[in-house]
């Protein structure tokens, strides 16, 4: 992607007294980080759990984007054109330290779980375009998870102008081109006259309501959104981040709910909802629909581009949070060492590697052990508690550093701020307390029981880890001072 | 040393090439052509059993390019535990990043699959319905 790879600039060598030989920084345009963030947020792989909603499906995402999206993009629009660094500063300044680092730390645990549950999915569609019958082999699933995971991890550790190319590029070709694929033909199906598969009136225009349920289904749904601020570390990697960061987050905003939206309702109009069958994965929404107009022939096409959209997304991920991570253990000696170790492209690949070997054991358990996988639903939501800890930090964080620091320059100014950190820090608590309801997966199981595995589990993977680096933390372990911690990670 | 943007190039020319071949090879096994005279009949037995369950019924031929005459993905071990998995992932929120979270799905959610595995492999159905029992459900869906 030519747009990623502009001429580089010289960093002042003044500005970086602890920097023997600064390094050119390879810039990225705002549209490329606007795709890298849409692809770390969308996809299509939800089309189909969310077309069984039919019409109600603009409802459960329009609603979440109001309480959640709009808060969290302009929020960290205005952050992250006034600090550099992403979450982890933004907190540290707003904050402290102590709590910057416990910001970026819940960031980065969350994705260890998150990657065994994406490449299961790509597993799965891999499997349904080659021999469905692959899907319930163990060693098929993991084989693809190690793969793809070390392969990501190789692409990564090469910088951030080569996870931007991809990361756009996937979501090009694996989202946005079968999403208007799918929608073009939805529309064709209702322009055949065809009847819509799913009622399409004002009276479906909400979804039933079954009480503690719904609100379940709703709350939880402003989690569709998570993710928007994480690329925000790469800021320092835009010509012109004051400006140019928040172009990015509103372009970024208007592709996550086009691709949330239109496709789940494209095949809500042809496929019935109870023909979405679950066993089988995405897969046979978009088959069904293809079928339809005599097409399968494009289910593999599409099931590949789907598998390039989710490993541009997994680039993304394995790229911001680690970065996050490494800058503030830098400054504050958080992490030995070993951990802080950047490679020649000035990428932290000893954290990346560490984070790979622990992810392989969890991957290989979710493949090869069934009881793992049956359960693996409950890292799910551990792990989606922990991130809320961010939101609910990066909201407190952002309101203190307006009334602290009123004069600090930032390229762009979030209107309400106070309200609308008011109203995220709302919908993520919401969320957070939401996330204690047991779901369906659960059965009939003891609602205690659930409570205290998914506490002592955020607990433990967001409070107790994080405090056990920060006690063990050495000044010695400080290799850089922040100024030249931010120059030099940035030039990544 | 190698120039980075060469490097790049070089990174997208592997990944393009592993990804076209993929896709190849994917295409041509991919079993596009499913119609025959039982994918048809079974076909027309799936528009009955909808028909009498009162659920929505696809075009008969939606149906058997999906399903072709084994039910396909449907009925490739349903009750696996990693099938499982597949199924528990999806009774999800709308997230497709690492928001997705577990829901409380929609009853109506498993009676189409039910009726599926029912017409094309019978002898799964009782340890599907084993895994649709283990699930808590809820009227959440217009």
């Amino acid at each position: 992607m030519s747009a990623m790879d502009v001429p580089a600039r010289r960093v002042s060598a003044a500005a970086t007294p602890a920097v023997a030989k600064p390094k050119p920084i390879h810039y990225i345009s705002w549209i490329a980080l606007a795709l890298m963030t849409t692809s770390s947020v969308a996809s299509l792989r939800a089309a189909p759990t969310m077309a069984v909603y039919g019409l109600a499906c603009i409802f459960l995402y329009l609603v979440p984007a109001v309480v959640f999206l709009l808060p969290t993009s302009l929020v960290s629009a205005e952050l992250a054109s006034g600090w550099s660094g992403g979450v982890y500063n933004w907190v540290s300044q707003g904050l402290s330290k102590p709590m910057g680092f416990l910001a970026v730390w819940c960031q980065f645990a969350m994705t260890i779980f998150y990657y065994p549950s994406l490449l299961g999915f790509v597993a799965s569609t891999l499997a349904y375009v080659i021999n469905p019958d692959l899907a319930s082999s163990g060693i098929w699933t993991a084989l693809v998870i190690m793969v793809c995971y070390w392969s990501g991890v190789w692409v990564s550790s090469r910088g951030t102008g080569s996870v931007a190319g991809l990361a756009s590029g996937g979501l090009i070709i694996g989202t946005l081109i079968p999403g208007v694929v799918l929608v073009t033909l939805g529309a064709v199906f209702l322009g055949q006259g065809n009847a819509s598969a799913a009622p399409m009136d004002a009276g479906h225009l909400l979804p039933a309501w079954a009480g503690l349920s719904s609100l379940v289904l709703i709350v939880n749904n402003f989690l569709s959104y998570s993710g928007m601020e994480m690329n925000a570390v790469h800021v320092g990697s835009l010509k012109n981040p004051g400006k140019e960061f928040p172009k990015s987050m509103f372009l970024a905003m208007g592709l996550v709910l086009l691709i949330f939206i239109l496709p789940a309702l494209a095949i809500s109009w042809v496929v019935p909802a109870d023909q979405l069958s679950l066993t089988a994965g995405v897969m046979q929404a978009f088959d069904a629909m293809f079928a339809q107009f005599g097409s399968t022939w494009l289910t593999p096409i599409v099931g590949i581009m789907l598998v390039a959209a989710s490993l541009g997304g997994m680039l993304t991920w394995l790229a911001g949070p680690s970065k996050g991570l490494l800058m503030i253990s830098r400054q504050e000696g958080y992490l030995p060492p070993f951990l802080q170790k950047l490679n020649k492209h000035g990428v932290q690949q000893n954290i990346l590697v560490t984070q790979g070997l622990v992810t392989t054991v969890i991957a290989l358990g979710y493949a090869l052990i069934p009881d793992v996988s049956s359960v693996y639903w409950i890292f799910s939501v551990i792990t989606t508690q922990v991130y809320l800890i961010v939101y609910l930090l990066m909201f407190v964080a952002a309101v203190r550093l307006r009334r602290n620091q009123p004069d600090h320059p930032r390229g762009y100014k979030a209107p309400m701020l106070v309200g609308l950190c008011g109203v995220g820090f709302a919908a993520s608590l919401a969320a957070l307390l939401i996330g204690f309801i047991p779901p369906s997966q659960f059965g009939d199981g003891n609602t205690t029981v659930y409570v205290v595995i998914v506490a002592v589990g955020a607990l433990g993977l967001g409070l107790l880890v994080p405090f056990l680096f920060y006690r063990a933390r050495k000044p010695s372990w400080k290799t850089v001072n922040a100024d030249s911690a931010e120059a030099e990670v940035a030039q990544s | 040393m190698m120039d980075v943007h060469r490097e790049r190039k070089v990174t997208w020319i592997v990944l393009g090439i592993f990804f076209l071949g993929l896709m190849i090879v994917a295409v041509s096994i991919f079993n596009k052509n499913k119609k025959n005279q039982v994918a048809i009949d079974k076909a027309n037995q799936l528009t009955a059993e909808l028909t009498q369950a009162g659920l929505p019924v696809p075009q008969v031929q939606q149906i058997y390019n999906v399903l072709g005459d084994d039910g396909g993905a449907v009925c490739a071990a349903p009750a696996n535990a990693l099938v499982k998995s597949i199924l528990y992932g999806q009774l999800t929120n709308g997230a497709a990043g690492p928001g997705q979270r577990p829901i409380i799905a929609d009853n109506k959610a498993f009676e189409g699959v039910a009726l599926i595995i029912k017409v094309y492999c019978p002898e799964e159905a009782a340890d599907f319905q084993k895994v649709v029992d283990d699930l808590k459900t809820a009227d959440v869906a217009a």
